[in-house]
């Protein structure tokens, strides 16, 4: 018996040792082969260009397709695949012209049909809800197309630039899938390899249909190869650094780079602000004790001692809010922080409880992805030091997104919101004509929506506007910017960061930098 | 033992439709709106309604279920990601073996170190060597394989650089990729077949017949491995059956760790998006790999019991007699 005990152990370690001799040498994709290996988080599911808004900002989106325009490091749209533009006197109607020489990696020519031919079919699929705010569109001539909005609200026109990718009819026609596996673009990378959220590649294309040095430095494709690596689990970001499968990493979270800002030798690491911060906004349902006492909302907003939050949170990697929205929103005003903004105090909490209609029992519902329920324990503790009842309730994405339009499953809901403009994230949360379509934290509020609607026009974008919204919202605790996380762009020393190119909502472009020893 | 064979597989039909219809159920009342997952909060009515429409989820439950369970066993058809919009059947060819390959590799470890860890613990009742073998079992059951796996790979991906911390590759030498998973996994495992075969193997060496073996001078080594093994070994490959089950339903944190794009995220991920038709499909052939598995378990008994062998052979020779008699 012993010797058959031994021969399956043998056996066994016979095997263990023939694989581990065949993995001696580690990965086989070491710095020093050519390609910038870069670790996101959580990737492409699919190659379609009919994508929502969830990861518009990612900069892999600049490397797989090209689109009219794109919003440059300074907030600008800049041209791309489009030559020129002219807007109506109403600012309704734009005309956009295309450049003549556009040719995607399979030679099919683009002309002002294809990108008539994208917008239809993105108004159809809905996936973005940018498209529904078109009224009309034509083709005009063959590089030059027009397209008519339903309003001429601020940002409008710049998203559906940014959104609108090139692409060919013709080839999206012969693709089986849409493209879902395997797509043909115009843009200066093509993807070689794909395995869907896992990891895909992409490489120069030498037959670029323009001339890269036309092209700005944030969308100009330096890097010859670049490949990503979705690593799902923080800490393993860490071990694939320290075997070389990863080079850089952007938009990484404080507890996936704490232990590399701990070693400096071996790893940069690149600050910087994140561009949504994290928010407490009040339900607006008639049954929720905060929704019409504002003494209670300004109660809560005191007792939240932000500073414990970005310590507890972020390791005291974060800054205060002095807005609903971080300073990165067009529109923000630098004069807010010098403003008195729900200065952490219990005692000013306290009498605000006694002056309100709380009854001492309630417990109130504090809606957070799972993503941010230590928040939402630091705020419990917080609150009940005042003498509010708050519990916790977390439940998981999907049915997040169902409980979150409906105010009456919750009291107060902490989110992290994204946009470029003010108005997207005001239009979303508290407009009082999408109260019973939109989101839970919308109410009934016309003197709020009147400010609101003021400000969505290319015309009212004022400041005189935007400081009126913000002193409504701010005076009523209409909702709380709590603080802004960090973010953090890492990459290890064993590359040399020769040119930074910042983008607009990252640190560092990685294909657009220039590195040796990659 | 053919007769044996197409019995179990005809079992196999009921258990494949009514995980099925259990799982299609299971979607349709699940809270959460896959529309709105798709087109976002910010959707207008009009949008949601449309795409309802699209995916068919504005027909009644069973007009959805039949039309589904037609696609899937009358047209092999299991249709494409509502998400992603790629085939699933595509999908299923590069994940389900990636899943597979992994299962496997953890249940062999496991039982192969297992057994033999049980059979010395038995066999040196109440010594050092049992103490030992317990002990081993009671640390593979007590440590999570999240940990384990995390310290596996600081020692021989990051320190030692051995082995890959992570992801996949091609061929023979992606196989590299799925040592530290298989590690990381099969503790538990190991722990389980450990104790199940001390435990049977106790029973059996007190059994009659063994006594009588050795009364009669047969080896140690032949009564261990001839009489007690052989008989000891029903429940340890009940066991292995539904260990491999756990290691395929299982496999989703240790594919998150590893970065393997194995079934257990591709149907986890669906779940949290509520991508109906890949959840279902995924569900429907992990179901069928899992039957298969029981199914091998099961001929593998017939093997090892003779009883069991018997019931069917006897069977088949009363047939024969009638139709002999007839």
């Amino acid at each position: 018996m012993k010797k058959l005990a031994s021969r399956i152990l043998a056996a066994i370690l016979i095997a263990t040792l023939s694989l581990s001799l065949i993995a001696c040498g580690g990965n086989g994709e070491q710095t020093g082969d050519g390609v910038l290996d870069c670790a996101v988080t959580s990737g492409l599911t699919s190659l379609t260009p009919f994508v929502s808004n969830g990861g518009r900002d990612a900069f892999y989106w600049k490397m797989t397709y090209e689109s009219l325009g794109y919003m440059n490091y300074n907030k600008e749209l800049t041209p791309w695949v489009a030559k020129e533009w002219s807007v109506s006197d109403d600012n309704l109607t734009y005309t956009v012209t295309i450049h003549d020489n556009v040719y995607d990696s399979a030679g099919n020519h683009i002309t002002a049909s294809d990108i008539c031919w994208f917008i239809g079919e993105a108004v159809n699929q809905a996936l973005k809800p940018v498209f529904n705010k078109l009224e009309s569109w034509e083709q005009v001539d063959e590089y030059t197309f027009s397209m008519t909005l339903k309003s001429n609200m601020i940002g409008v026109f710049e998203y559906l630039m940014e959104d609108i990718f090139v692409v060919s009819e013709a080839a999206y026609k012969a693709s089986p899938d849409g493209f879902a596996t395997e797509c043909v673009s115009t843009n200066q990378y093509k993807i070689t390899e794909f395995v869907a959220s896992s990891d895909w590649k992409y490489e120069l294309r030498e037959d670029y249909w323009g001339n890269p040095e036309d092209l700005c430095e944030e969308i100009r494709g330096i890097v010859p190869a670049v490949k990503f690596h979705v690593i799902a689990e923080a800490s393993q970001v860490t071990a694939a650094f320290a075997t070389d499968l990863v080079d850089y990493m952007d938009g990484a979270t404080i507890n996936i780079v704490s232990e590399m800002l701990n070693n400096p030798d071996d790893y940069t690491v690149l600050q910087y602000e994140g561009h949504q911060g994290y928010q407490l906004f009040f339900s607006g349902y008639e049954t929720s004790p905060v929704a019409d006492d504002v003494k209670l909302r300004q109660a809560i907003c005191y007792a939240i001692d932000n500073q414990a939050l970005i310590d507890g949170y972020c390791q005291g990697l974060g800054s205060m809010l002095y807005d609903v929205c971080p300073s990165f929103y067009k529109g923000y005003q630098t004069s807010w922080e010098s403003e008195e903004y729900y200065t952490f105090n219990q005692e000013k909490a306290k009498e605000l409880v006694a002056e309100s209609n709380y009854d001492g029992t309630t417990s109130m519902k504090i809606l957070v992805g799972q993503w941010g329920s230590r928040v939402a324990e630091i705020i419990v503790n917080e609150l009940a030091a005042v003498g509010i009842k708050a519990e916790v309730f977390s439940p998981e994405a999907a049915l997040l997104m169902a409980i979150r339009l409906d105010g009456s499953n919750y009291d107060m809901f902490i989110n992290t919101i994204g946009g470029t403009y003010l108005p997207d994230h005001w239009s979303i949360r508290y407009d009082p004509n999408a109260y019973a379509t939109g989101d839970g934290t919308s109410r009934h509020d016309y003197v709020l929506g009147e400010l609101l609607y003021k400000t969505w026009t290319v015309e009212g974008f004022t400041t005189e506007n935007i400081n009126e919204v913000h002193n409504y919202l701010k005076d009523n605790a209409i909702a709380y910017g709590l603080f802004n996380q960090n973010n953090f762009c890492v990459y290890s020393n064993k590359l040399t960061l020769e040119k930074e190119v910042d983008g607009f909502t990252h640190k560092c472009y990685p294909f657009a930098s220039t590195w040796s020893g990659i | 033992m053919g007769r044996y064979i197409l019995k179990r597989i005809l079992w196999m039909i009921p258990i494949i439709l009514g995980v099925t219809v259990l799982v299609f159920t299971m979607m349709t009342i699940c809270p959460g709106d896959p529309a709105t997952i798709i087109l976002g909060s910010l959707a207008t009515e009009e949008s949601l309604a449309a795409k309802r429409v699209e995916l068919g989820l504005d027909q009644p439950y069973l007009t959805r279920l039949v039309k589904y369970l037609s696609d899937v066993y009358l047209h092999f058809n299991l249709g494409s990601s509502w998400i992603s919009k790629i085939s699933i059947v595509s999908e299923l060819k590069v994940r389900l073996p990636r899943t597979l390959v992994l299962s496997l590799f953890t249940t062999a470890l496991s039982f192969g170190l297992g057994i033999p860890f049980g059979i010395s613990a038995a066999k040196n009742q109440g010594k050092w060597q049992d103490s030992l073998c317990m002990v081993i079992a009671m640390i593979g059951s007590s440590m999570p394989n999240f940990w384990l796996a995390m310290m596996l790979v600081l020692l021989f991906a990051v320190k030692l650089k051995w082995l890959p911390a992570l992801g996949i590759g091609a061929g023979l030498a992606g196989l590299k990729y799925y040592i530290l998973p298989a590690f990381s996994n099969f503790a538990t495992g190991m722990a389980s077949a450990a104790r199940q075969t001390r435990s049977s193997m106790l029973d059996v060496i007190r059994s009659d017949y063994i006594t009588t073996a050795r009364a009669k001078g047969v080896p140690e080594k032949s009564v261990i491995n001839k009489h007690a093994l052989k008989n000891a070994l029903i429940p340890i490959v009940t066991l292995m059956g539904t260990a491999f089950g756990n290691m395929l339903g299982g496999a989703l944190i240790i594919e998150t760790i590893f970065s393997i794009p194995g079934m257990g995220t591709y149907v986890i991920g669906a779940v949290g998006n509520r991508d109906y038709p890949v959840v279902q499909a995924g569900t429907i052939f992990l179901a069928i790999v899992f039957s298969i598995f029981m199914l091998l378990v099961d001929i593998v008994y017939a093997m090892i019991d003779p009883r069991i062998k018997a019931l069917y052979t006897a069977g088949s020779k009363k047939k024969v007699k009638k139709e002999a008699k007839a």
